[in-house]
């Protein structure tokens, strides 16, 4: 499973740092071993930064957008552990149309 | 063996629990049942993560997820989904459309009208890997290129796509490139100007954060292309994020051999290394951006000779923006044809928006050419907050102009933009509501301008100063009969008298809003009103005591102790305390504090 930090310029000036911290924390502090947490560019909404896309191998993506660290906490246990979509913060699923 | 499709069925601990196992030899005995073992294949696979409604069933290529499959139902999906091709939606776990528990993506109306071609890889990979980067075809362009093209094909190939530069010229890329190419003398040097400057635009950092190899792999391109052996990129200082992480690309490429001596065995060579400029908005114009390399006062010079003649330190030299450089690994690898459907006639391929303002959805937008305004500013950016109306749109930055909200099918490409008296500039969109004074906003581009000029021509240095008294007493209320000609007199002087783009458009922003927004010029010297209420000189707030409930919020906002009056009893506004911050205004529930 990959997570991916949103971590454009907009993105860290909304508090991605912040969001990546705690993403750190809550996967050391619950010894998970099989996330990759990863960096990534603004993904174009900068009006709902902090984001941050969670991706479960063989489903689509699913982008969370106004993260604050007790949202990401959420996220964590019920999507990330747990497989949940927490709906309540998540924006869409899918990716972009590109080329 | 080539499968139709993949039924991949979920043998994690929990789905095995909950039945997977049988799920899994119902499915192949029921699809051996119907002939379609050569057809569909059923793949055991690993936890998915949405177990808890498991056992869990993805059919591949399409990606349909199916949850809680028991045995039973294994003979009806297998003959409506394998053999009739008619997914189950009983079982779906997402159904399409109404009742999926997040929206796709491509529904969302921002993301739904964009197309991402220059920011391909943007959200999607971490910049900071290479690895990511080739694992999405990075450098496979680069590969085609060398191995399989001449230089004059790839000129070739670049010209018919019809990319024009994406720094706001618009001047054909294939055609600057040629000429470069053609320039007798060596070594040849190619740019990459992401001096960004204008206010409010940020594409260009955007790019540079989000894909730093797509710009690497176009600069090496065009310097197989033209010949070049040394590249810069030319980034301004304040985007440190921007330039850690084009150093990085750069040393990353450089390791894998994709910069430097005999890139893919070719005998060819080439090498970038990051520029830092200071931040002057004239860094922009590529006269100034070389004189800037070369340690010199960033100040434009005569051309010609073009840069492509005669450049940095007096050799043939290659500039483009970073847009422009992003998309040539594209045109490349899907050909010029594929390219060249996209957009206009005259305008192909997509443009980058920095959308910024008042509207709901700021951000960073990448569209087809030919896209209107108002599909842009409603559609992807959500219209304008708080319920207020459009009044113009603003495009092209300081050297561009604002288009009214009646031009607001105008479609987006070079040419129409140019009609309208704006330009189409590097991609910065700022959008201004009902509430914002065109006169201010003119002031606000001047004021910018004024100080951003380098001073050689004397007709920008003073020129501008000039406009930007006029507009400042016009906004203070000491404007006078006369004001708007003189101005009028004055923009095409400086546009004249000007060497670079800096002068030649900086009027821009005063002559559009002339054009379009004339009356409100006329209410600020002939009436003295601003019909904005935004010029401070010439309003006025006061409470409308019939609407006035006395719930004594303005009173405790007013940082001033401007309003006073009884308790319970409609307040005033002291006029003389009053500084016209409008705090009063913003906070009042029942619009009765009105400003004049």
């Amino acid at each position: 499973m990959r997570v991916m930090v949103h971590m454009g310029t907009c993105g860290i000036a909304a508090g991605a740092r912040t969001v990546m911290k705690t993403l750190l924390d809550e996967i050391e502090a619950n010894d998970v071993k099989d996330v990759l947490v990863t960096a990534s560019s603004c993904a174009g909404l900068c009006s709902r930064e902090p984001m941050m896309t969670v991706q479960i191998p063989d489903q689509p993506p699913v982008k969370y957008v106004d993260l604050t660290p007790d949202r990401v906490k959420e996220i964590f246990s019920r999507h990330i552990m747990a497989g949940e979509i927490v709906t309540e913060y998540a924006l869409a699923q899918g990716s972009e149309r590109m080329l | 063996m080539v499968h139709r499709a993949h039924a991949m069925i979920c043998t994690c601990t929990n789905c095995v629990s909950n039945g997977s196992l049988q799920v899994k030899e119902a499915l192949e005995a029921e699809i051996k049942k119907q002939h379609l073992e050569n057809d569909v294949k059923v793949v055991p696979t690993g936890a998915s993560g949405l177990c808890v409604n498991g056992p869990i069933l993805v059919v591949q290529p399409e990606g349909i997820f199916y949850r809680q499959v028991t045995v039973k139902e294994v003979p009806h999906l297998v003959e409506e989904h394998f053999l009739k091709g008619r997914p189950v939606k009983s079982l779906m776990y997402v159904l399409p459309g109404e009742e999926a528990p997040i929206p796709n993506i491509r529904d969302i109306p921002f993301f739904k009208n964009q197309r991402l071609i220059a920011l391909r890889n943007r959200g999607l990979i971490d910049p900071d890997e290479i690895e990511e980067y080739i694992a999405r075809d990075g450098y496979k362009a680069l590969a085609k290129a060398l191995t399989s093209m001449t230089p004059e094909e790839i000129i070739e190939e670049v010209k018919t796509s019809g990319l024009r530069g994406r720094g706001g010229g618009g001047f054909p890329t294939g055609r600057k490139w040629e000429l470069c190419r053609a320039s007798p003398e060596t070594p040849k040097y190619i740019i990459c100007n992401a001096d960004e400057g204008d206010p409010g635009a940020f594409m260009d950092r955007s790019v540079l954060e989000a894909d730093p190899h797509s710009i690497i792999e176009g600069m090496t391109i065009g310097a197989y292309a033209m010949g070049g052996t040394q590249g810069y990129i030319y980034v301004r200082v304040e985007y440190p994020l921007a330039i850690k992480r084009m150093i990085r690309a750069v040393q990353q490429a450089r390791e894998y051999g994709l910069l430097g001596e005999d890139i893919f065995g070719r005998g060819f060579d080439f090498d970038l290394d990051v520029f830092q400029g200071a931040g002057a908005f004239v860094c922009g114009e590529e006269t100034s951006l070389i004189a800037s390399i070369e340690g010199r006062p960033p100040e434009p010079r005569m051309r010609p000779p073009y840069p492509a003649q005669s450049g940095l330190w007096g050799k043939p030299t290659n500039i483009n923006n970073v847009e422009t450089w992003a998309n040539v690994p594209v045109i490349i690898n899907w050909g010029a044809e594929w390219f060249s459907q996209i957009g206009t006639e005259n305008s192909k391929g997509t443009k980058v928006f920095s959308l910024a303002g008042n509207i709901n959805n700021a951000g960073l937008v990448e569209v087809p050419m030919g896209i209107t305004l108002r599909e842009i500013v409603y559609d992807i950016g959500g219209g304008i907050p708080n319920g207020k109306s459009l009044k113009a749109v603003q495009t092209g930055g300081p050297s561009g102009g604002f288009i009214p909200s009646n031009l607001l099918d105008l479609s987006v490409d070079y040419d129409r933009l140019q009609e309208a008296g704006a330009i189409m500039g590097s991609g910065g969109m700022i959008v201004v509501d009902e509430e914002t004074c065109m006169v201010d906003m003119a002031k606000y581009f001047l004021e910018f301008t004024t100080s951003e000029s380098c001073g050689r021509c004397t007709a920008c240095r003073e020129g501008l100063q000039a406009m930007y008294q006029i507009l400042t007493n016009i906004c203070s209320g000491k404007g006078k009969e006369g004001d708007i000609e003189l101005l009028e007199e004055l923009a095409p002087a400086v546009k004249d008298g000007s060497l670079c783009a800096l002068g030649r458009t900086a009027p821009n922003p005063v002559l559009t809003t002339l054009r379009y927004f004339k009356d409100e010029y006329e209410a600020h010297i002939k009436e003295q009103r601003c019909p904005a209420g935004v010029c401070k000189a010439l309003i006025e707030y006061s409470i409308d005591p019939e609407k006035c409930k006395a719930c004594m919020l303005c009173v405790k906002n007013c940082p001033q102790g401007a309003i006073s009056g009884e308790k319970g009893q409609p307040q005033t506004i002291d006029q003389e305390k009053c500084i016209k911050c409008g705090a009063c205004r913003e906070v009042c529930k029942f619009e009765a504090v009105t400003v004049r």
